[in-house]
């Protein structure tokens, strides 16, 4: 595998038309709604600096982003469902690309194209909100938000190597949707009843929102937790992805 | 077609490196639930041969050609390519393999897929020679979905051929062409085994395995049942079909008759498979004198596979 694969891989992936709307324009067009929605509370702000509403429109902000780095990450899915569709892994496999290479071929790429939301919402939230971090925080914000996308870019894999034509896109909405939701990206976690929260804790987009949270918010613990609960996510996803690339010879 | 023979027994002579055929299949088997899709073939193929995969859909070849690929494990038996395993040989680039249809990506040009097909490979011929001897040099910039049917075969062969390969695998490399594509299809193949490289290709197109292959497979239900040369698939391709209305005649009668190679019988209406029709009909007439409405017409491939399949197994 070289850069001129992977570059052949990104412009295709760009190409496609909900890549852009679904990595950058709902992700950036939520963080307007929500911030409408919740101003009030963030304003009347059950008092002032230091309270959870006062916190929204980071907390917001890094929700959204691993919305939309998540997102990204599942979209691998249909492109891999129209390439087995075309017969176009049969064809891969006909080269050296290994299985490993293949799986680490298709995360960079879904990674690549999640790489402008950890850019462009947060720019949004600077603008409009007038966010303000420090270094330290914006790094959690966009540079290790983006990298905590690795899980989903191997689950977004898996869907498209387990799913057909057919129902590939149920699967990719239908899972973002409830990864969204029951991981807490939508909302902020502190309007949801307790046992959501507990809940949650099973879903690996809240672990994904908490890299952003853990350095963004005062006394709020450090990454390592996330980080390993993410790896974890990575490895076993990964294991499914390679076993199914060498099993895959299906002529469809 | 003396130069494509004599361009191939070249190849043949020159030999594959450390003297391994460039397929060696031995007690191949495989199985889907109760269908024998291949059941039991034992095959050998010289560095340099060309060679032509007939039989009936479902016979077996695609699935054979998948264990050749090592895109799918055999049950029983062992296939080496050059002697190594099909893995092996693809990762090094040995086999080039043109799929039969799909195969292309719909949101990328003609000059992308081979380029990322180009990349993969460890030492791959220059994307713009792949193309130009594929023949769509002048289509680099052209997506997939704006292709003809030709083309698209014929950028499938430019994905098989850009690895460098010692061994194509082309799976009907012509179906979709029309005649002329088809002709300059197989000119630019000559051009890869006049350098003493070995083909593999199966196909529909009884007049393509006579003139474009040395040696000829048929497969039948999972089973290699006729191995011919190109003499054999000539002479067969003198068969004809012959349907004559012959009141009282029996099955053994017209099977009796000269050159026949097959006889379905059915009331009055028999039908026989002859490799010399004139022959047949000159003996038929004598011996059944009432015979009317008779008709002669070419054979189609189920016919023509039965006339070798016999004549092999008479000889």
């Amino acid at each position: 595998m070289n850069l001129g694969y992977l570059g052949l891989e990104i412009r295709r992936a760009l190409r496609a038309p909900g890549t852009l709307l679904f990595t950058i324009g709902f992700p950036a067009m939520f963080y307007l709604l929500e911030m409408m929605l919740f101003k009030d509370v963030a304003g009347a702000g059950a008092g002032g600096a230091g309270t959870a509403a006062a916190d929204y429109p980071v907390t917001i902000m890094v929700g959204l982003c691993a919305w939309g780095v998540m997102t990204a990450g599942l979209l691998i899915g249909t492109r891999v469902v129209h390439e087995r569709t075309a017969g176009w892994q049969r064809q891969l496999r006909l080269t050296p690309l290994s299985g490993g290479g293949f799986l680490i071929g298709k995360v960079t790429v879904g990674m690549a194209v999640a790489l402008p939301t950890a850019i462009v919402v947060p720019v949004v939230a600077v603008l409009v909100e007038n966010v303000q971090l420090t270094p330290v925080g914006w790094l959690h914000a966009t540079l290790f938000v983006w990298l905590g996308s690795l899980p989903f870019a191997i689950m977004g894999l898996l869907i498209g190597q387990l799913s057909n034509k057919d129902n590939v896109q149920n699967f990719v909405i239908v899972g973002m949707l409830l990864l969204a939701m029951f991981g807490g990206l939508f909302m902020p976690l502190d309007m949801l009843p307790p046992w959501w929260n507990d809940l949650a804790q099973f879903v690996p987009s809240y672990w994904l929102a908490e890299i952003g949270r853990v350095g963004v918010l005062p006394n709020y613990g450090t990454i390592v937790t996330p980080a390993l609960v993410l790896l974890g996510w990575s490895v076993v996803l990964a294991a499914g992805v390679v076993w199914r690339y060498q099993r895959d010879s299906a002529r469809t | 077609m003396e130069e494509v023979l004599a361009s191939e027994s070249t190849g043949r002579r020159a030999a594959g490196r450390n003297g391994a055929a460039a397929i060696h299949i031995s007690g191949l088997k495989k199985h889907y639930g109760a269908v024998r899709a291949v059941d039991g073939i034992d095959l050998s193929i010289a560095p340099g041969e060309v060679v032509a995969l007939l039989g009936p859909n479902g016979a077996g070849k695609s699935t054979a050609v998948d264990m050749i690929l090592g895109l799918t494990k055999p049950d029983e038996g062992e296939v080496t390519i050059f002697g190594k395993a099909p893995k092996e040989a693809v990762a090094h680039g040995t086999i080039g393999a043109m799929l039969q249809s799909g195969a292309l990506l719909d949101d990328a040009t003609v000059g992308e897929m081979v380029g990322m097909v180009a990349s993969l490979h460890r030492k791959p011929m220059p994307v713009k020679e792949a193309l130009r001897r594929a023949g769509i040099a002048d289509l680099v910039k052209r997506r997939s979905t704006r292709l003809s049917g030709g083309q698209k075969q014929r950028v499938r062969y430019a994905v098989a051929l850009v690895s460098d390969p010692d061994l194509l695998i082309l799976d009907e490399p012509t179906a979709a062409m029309d005649v002329g594509t088809r002709r300059e299809f197989w000119l630019s193949m000559q051009e890869f085994t006049a350098a003493g490289r070995t083909v593999v290709f199966a196909t529909h197109y009884l007049e393509e395995a006579e003139e474009f292959a040395d040696r000829v497979i048929f497969m039948k239900s999972g089973k290699i049942v006729a191995d011919g040369s190109v003499a054999e698939v000539q002479a067969l391709a003198a068969g004809r079909t012959l349907h004559a209305k012959i009141p009282g005649a029996t099955r053994s009668e017209i099977e009796a008759l000269p050159a026949v190679a097959d006889v379905d019988v059915r009331h009055d209406k028999v039908v026989i498979v002859s490799s010399s029709s004139d022959t047949t009909l000159r003996a038929l007439l004598a011996r059944f004198p009432n015979a009317r409405d008779i008709e002669i017409a070419g054979v189609s491939l189920d016919e023509a596979f039965i006339t070798l399949t016999s004549n092999i197994n008479k000889s």
